[in-house]
């Protein structure tokens, strides 16, 4: 793998105008709170052409999942579902998500997003309290032991807007 | 508690210090989460923040290389 480029996986999706909406961690980061995450995860929207775009950018991104020593890229049935993909790609891994909570898809979290500029491009990602709600759902130890970041990260967000 | 060194009020009152660090604003919440990062974090681009992540990222990298099996 090449060097760690988290911005360049978004600036793929971007360029071949792939629908999707940034979660996770990484989500939570944009949102200003003060973790660390080791992968882009992303919440995409399954149409038909949404999926053949992002197949596009995958196939950009020398996608393969990282837990299968076989090398196999991902295909528009995987992508179609509601399943998570775990992707290693040439700059770094990337979750590709086709629900968020089990059941929550891509056109349900849109009025849940803010807009955020990565130099000269834009992407979505989860607002913080929809970052938390899923967090809270997610309910494994990794996600709870952030949760008291990310609430006191919106405490400050909240506080500052008031202020602002 | 046996052997820790401090008793109760004591640490409450480091606690206490701990708030007025600047001010009015306290340094930490109830939870014992520091705020200071929080507001520090806000202050960055969203391209800052994740540019942290990313050197973050590379250099746990560079310790699995180092520490790998020989």
């Amino acid at each position: 793998m090449a060097r760690v480029d988290f911005s360049e996986i978004l600036r793929v999706l971007h360029r071949h105008e792939v629908e999707f909406v940034t979660v996770g961690g990484l989500a939570a980061v944009f949102n200003g709170a003060p973790v660390t995450t080791v992968d882009v995860d992303i919440l995409h929207r399954r149409t038909p052409e949404n999926v053949a775009r992002l197949l596009n950018a995958l196939r950009e991104l020398e996608a393969v999942y990282r837990q299968d020593p076989r090398n196999i890229a991902p295909d528009e049935s995987h992508l179609n579902g509601p399943g998570h993909q775990l992707l290693r790609t040439k700059h770094g891994d990337l979750d590709v998500l086709g629900t968020i909570d089990d059941t929550v898809v891509y056109e349900d979290v849109l009025g849940h997003t803010i807009e955020v500029e990565i130099l000269d491009f834009r992407v979505l990602a989860l607002d913080l309290e929809r970052v938390i709600q899923a967090k809270e759902f997610a309910g494994r130890p990794k996600d709870l032991a952030t949760l008291p970041v990310l609430r006191a990260t919106l405490a400050e967000l909240k506080k500052s807007r008031d202020q602002g | 508690m046996i052997g820790s060194g401090t008793s109760s009020d004591e640490r409450a009152q480091s606690y206490e210090q701990r708030l007025d660090v600047h001010g009015s604003e306290p340094s930490f919440n109830e939870d014992g989460v520091d705020l200071t990062q929080i507001r520090e974090s806000l202050r960055r681009t969203p391209y800052e923040r994740l540019m942290l992540v990313q050197n973050w990222v590379e250099s746990l990298q560079s310790v699995r290389v180092v520490r790998g099996p020989r």
